[in-house]
């Protein structure tokens, strides 16, 4: 009886996106606040089911729809994972859209909560008829999200998104339906569909299902989408967007990998290690692109592929310890990269700034906010004993041991364990001269009069210029951001708790 | 669950892959080559070429796969390549013509363009009336958006409007007739409808449902009196539109239509006959009649095409093996010199002052021989004199229906051939023998004359050695052995 439970998560977004679109009449800052309170709920059912789940429950269920294959749902640890990570992260993002987002609210409340039902469906699905279903909701949802200003540049940037989102979307039907076709099994949560690792067209299927989930993802060569989307969106979809949503792709990819393939078929230079080889480069490729950029959220948009480059490197390289550090990282990504945005954000609020050079002397206006920004950006630098060191350290330890395993060659491992190391220390090319800028950097004239400009917040930024002092938000925008950004720092020292958790997730499959 | 079909991908493989191309060439658009319309292009005639190599290894197989929907025999191969060629000719001209007239979106284009390939392509290789409905429609519904590619047009926006409510009854009716087969039949797959058929007396619903399919393919084809939409479309899409809808889809639509009747409705050979030599003869007179009077040139070809549509259709009335490597001999003819005469149209078009009146092409001979010369070959092509392509077409489709004793339809097809002449020459007279407005000399784009040139040289050597052509037709029409 309790299967039915897994539902819970889904049907709580579904419903608050019904309840804000009819406050509309009613208020819309009643309804950012409803929204923030559903979101609320839904990470509270999450945890309930994760306690659930713990104590031994069996969460699965599944509608006849009069198919071959059921509406089926289930949970297992990685699926409590992300719905763990990904509802914490929604609830603080909906509760700083409460103050942060001005206009069109409604739409853009039911449509946050569309992409979380969106989101946990995918999360929850226990086939690809599932899968699919919520994949597609999810990307039309996260595309309003992308165009919520509306201007030419958003409706673009969300139009391409639009279009590679139904491009990888085919790709993963058409595969999933020859794979039905193959086997008959459109299992997600198996260990390997039996039937594909002998079937001459496995590399084919294959590599859709990855290029499909890796557009989702941000993986180069089809992360065009990214630096052009999250940038454009408001900053709390921004963090959502790079925090959370493309861990749906690489979450996808994690169960393509172990749970569709299985691990042994996957083990081949066609398969795992070029795919391995493309998260490495992936790495290393959107971190030299955000050192080029001028502006503060382009940045942090490029160094979110680097940084989806790590999940997928630890998915890719076979190993439990590298798989770990991988999951790590969507939870560590989650907590850095939603800080940064969510200051961001603030940045923009409260002042209208948004390039990288009108940055000097911020943190003297921004104490606070800085503050998480700071321990957010060391803390993806990867300095012990922030979170962002313990996914580098497992990952580095998963080479040497896909190397120990046999599974790589001795000359890959290093090659890994280098380009994490190298890709550390790119993030410190472009987060340390943020960081110096904000901190020791004196306030111009140009930061204190400048840039009211075409963005939407001129008002805002209009008044903080005359101020000029302190300019921190209300604790409403603050909260978030701080809980964020000393979340990476605390689960960093008390890392232990989430990696429970997480070798729970490895257990699955090793 | 549900039993499934073994799949062969090697039999999918061209489409499949033209698709992924096709995704790639939008993808390409939308993030690297925004608007780069010859790149984009020429990355497009790229994606119909890897599709035609892919598929030449299906030369000479027979079989079929998603559950006998979907056939490769020589048949289906025959058309794919058909189809891949036209639908590359007709990009190679459109990347100037975009150019010149600055249309939006060129990626967009080529890929509706790509998608309608596809849909003929499964047109052709389909036995199952579903499969076919839905390679229909694909071409359909990306043929309505290209033909409406002048946004800003009212007439051509009035065209396309009156193309697609009009095409959408037609598919309407098709898919009525196709209910009352499968409700007679309990069938789709057309070899098995053929099946539950054999022996039964013609039933009033079966000849219904065939009667009402035809009339949804005759719109298709453009044949009398589903032809209205035709002048206005053709003359409203911009002009390489027109050439691919006068050739391709409508090649596409015959081959479907000679699936269904064969495969499926051998036995009811008897009432569909009676209305081909109807829509036949009727298309061939109005088409002939009405082209005479048009002072616009697309306008003329329009109505010249619905007279082609009625030659072809003399094939379906005579229903033999020689009619049917007829029809596939005329078809290639068909698109050959169709082709060149609507490329022939926008070079003239394409200069400076050009236009597409008849007036426009006066003394052409003297501002571009070469242009008024290669419009000689088309426009004798498509009357269905020796020594072109178009002649051998004709020959072959009319003594298919002599051998049937269709010797009085084949007569009426001759004395149209000698209506035709009449506006064919109308035009040869216009660039030989009137002065033109203006000496200057006509600068031709290389893709233009580059197609131009392969259409001329194919279309006189197919005439002056046939059986490059013929043998093939030939071989091919043999899949439908054991015709009457």
């Amino acid at each position: 009886m309790e299967g039915i439970l897994v539902l819970l998560p889904i049907i709580i977004p579904l419903v608050g996106a019904a309840v804000v679109a009819l406050l509309k009449r009613v208020s819309e800052k009643i309804g950012s606040v409803v929204t923030a309170v559903f979101s609320g709920l839904t990470l509270a059912a999450a945890i309930w089911l994760a306690s659930l789940f713990y104590g031994g429950a069996d969460l699965s269920y599944s509608f006849d729809v009069g198919l071959p294959f059921d509406l089926a749902f289930g949970l297992d640890a990685l699926g409590i994972f992300m719905g763990l990570v990904s509802t914490g992260l929604w609830f603080l993002a909906s509760v700083y859209s409460i103050e942060y987002i001005h206009e069109r609210r409604t739409m853009f409340n039911s449509f946050l909560l569309l992409s979380l039902y969106g989101m946990l469906g995918i999360t929850t699905a226990a086939n690809f008829y599932t899968l699919l279903f919520f994949f597609e909701v999810f990307s039309v949802a996260s595309a309003v999200l992308v165009i919520h200003e509306m201007t030419p540049e958003a409706n673009r940037a969300g139009f391409q998104y639009l279009i590679i989102s139904v491009v990888g979307s085919a790709a993963v039907i058409f595969t999933a339906a020859a794979i039905y076709a193959e086997t008959g099994s459109i299992d997600l949560l198996g260990q390997g569909i039996p039937g594909l690792a002998d079937h001459p067209l496995t590399p084919l299927f294959f590599w859709l299902l990855i290029g499909g989930f890796a557009i989702k993802a941000g993986l180069f060569p089809v992360h065009m989408w990214l630096p052009v989307a999250h940038p454009i969106a408001p900053s709390s979809a921004s963090a959502l967007l790079s925090g959370v949503m493309i861990k749906a792709g690489a979450y996808g990819i994690i169960r393509v990998i172990y749970g569709v393939f299985g691990m042994s078929v996957v083990n081949t230079p066609a398969m795992g290690t070029l795919l391995m080889w493309l998260a490495v480069f992936t790495m290393i490729f959107g971190s030299i692109l955000a050192i080029a950029q001028t502006e503060l959220k382009r940045l942090l948009a490029y160094s979110s592929i680097a940084q989806i480059g790590y999940v997928i490197l630890g998915a890719s390289m076979l190993s439990g310890v590298g798989l770990s550090g991988g999951v790590l990282h969507i939870l560590g990504h989650a907590l850095m990269k939603g800080t940064l945005f969510l200051a961001a954000g603030i940045i923009i609020h409260q002042t209208g700034l948004r390039n990288l050079s009108d940055l000097e002397g911020i943190a003297k206006r921004l104490p606070l906010t800085m503050t998480a920004f700071t321990l957010a950006a060391v803390s993806m630098i990867g300095i012990p004993p922030f979170i962002g060191f313990f996914s580098k350290w497992y990952l580095a330890l998963g080479a040497l041991q896909a190397k120990d395993a046999g599974i790589m060659s001795q000359w890959a491992a290093y090659g890994v364990v280098g380009a994490i190391i190298f890709s550390g220390l790119l993030n410190i090319v472009y987060y340390a001269p943020i960081l110096i800028r904000a901190w020791f950097g004196g306030p111009s004239a140009e930061t204190a009069h400048g840039h009211e400009d075409s963005h939407g917040h001129g008002e805002a930024s209009g008044k903080a210029a005359e101020a000029a002092g302190r300019a921190e938000p209300s604790w409403l925008m603050l909260a978030p951001v701080m809980v964020l950004g000393f979340g990476t720092l605390l689960l960093g020292l008390y890392v232990r708790v989430p990696y429970q958790l997480i070798s729970d997730v490895v257990k699955i499959y090793f | 669950m549900l039993a499934l079909p073994k799949v062969n991908y090697a039999f999918l493989a061209p489409e499949l892959l033209l698709i992924f191309l096709a995704l790639m060439v939008l993808i390409a658009d939308l993030f690297w080559w925004r608007g780069r319309t010859r790149v984009l292009g020429w990355l497009s005639v790229a994606s119909l070429i890897a599709a035609g190599v892919v598929a030449l290894p299906l030369v000479g197989k027979t079989g079929s796969t998603l559950a006998n929907a979907l056939l490769v025999d020589p048949f289906a191969v025959f058309f794919k390549m058909v189809f891949l060629a036209s639908t590359a000719l007709i990009i190679v001209v459109s990347m100037d013509y975009l150019a010149r007239y600055k249309l939006p979106s060129s990626g967009e284009y080529y890929v509706l363009l790509l998608f309608a390939t596809v849909g003929m392509m499964f047109m052709a290789a389909s036995s199952d009336l579903i499969m076919i409905y839905v390679g229909l429609e694909l071409t359909s519904i990306s043929s309505y958006i290209l033909a409406g590619y002048h946004k800003t047009d009212a007439r051509s926006n009035e065209s396309v409007l009156k193309y697609f409510i009009l095409g959408l009854i037609a598919s309407g009716i098709m898919l009525y007739g196709f209910t009352f087969i499968y409700g007679f039949t309990g069938q789709t797959e057309l070899g098995a409808i053929a099946n539950a058929l054999r022996g039964e007396s013609a039933s009033l619903a079966v000849i219904v449902g065939v009667m009402f399919a035809i009339a949804g393919f005759a719109f298709k084809v453009a044949s009398v009196p589903f032809h209205q939409w035709v002048p206005d479309v053709y003359e409203g899409a911009p002009t390489p539109i027109t050439a691919f809808l006068s050739v391709a889809p409508k090649a596409a639509a015959f081959a479907a239509l000679a699936r269904i009747l064969f495969l499926a409705f051998p036995d009811f050979a008897g009432y569909w006959k009676m209305i081909f030599i109807l829509l036949a003869i009727a298309s061939m007179f109005i088409g002939n009649l009405m082209a005479i009077p048009q002072k616009n040139i697309k306008r003329m070809l329009a109505y010249s095409s619905i007279a082609h549509a009625g030659y072809i259709m003399v094939a379906f009335a005579a229903a033999n093996e020689r009619a049917i490597a007829g029809l596939l001999i005329y078809i290639v003819a068909y698109v050959l010199m169709n082709i060149g005469a609507f490329v022939v149209v926008l070079a003239v078009a394409h200069q400076r002052g050009g236009g597409e009146e008849l007036t426009d092409f006066n003394g052409l001979s003297k501002r571009s021989p070469f242009l008024a010369l290669s419009m000689v070959v088309f426009l004798v092509a498509l009357t269905g004199l020796p020594p072109t392509a178009g002649f051998w077409g004709k020959l072959w489709i009319f003594l298919a229906a002599v051998d049937k004793g269709l010797w009085w339809l084949a007569l009426i097809g001759f004395l149209n051939s000698v209506i035709s002449l009449y506006y064919y020459v109308n035009v040869i007279r216009h660039m030989y023998l009137f002065e033109p407005d203006t000496e200057e000399a006509l600068s031709t784009p290389a893709t233009f004359s580059g197609v131009i040139w392969i259409t001329v040289l194919a279309t006189l050597l197919i005439g002056v050695y046939p059986p490059i052509l013929t043998d093939v037709a030939e071989t091919v029409a043999r899949v439908f052995g054991g015709l009457g």
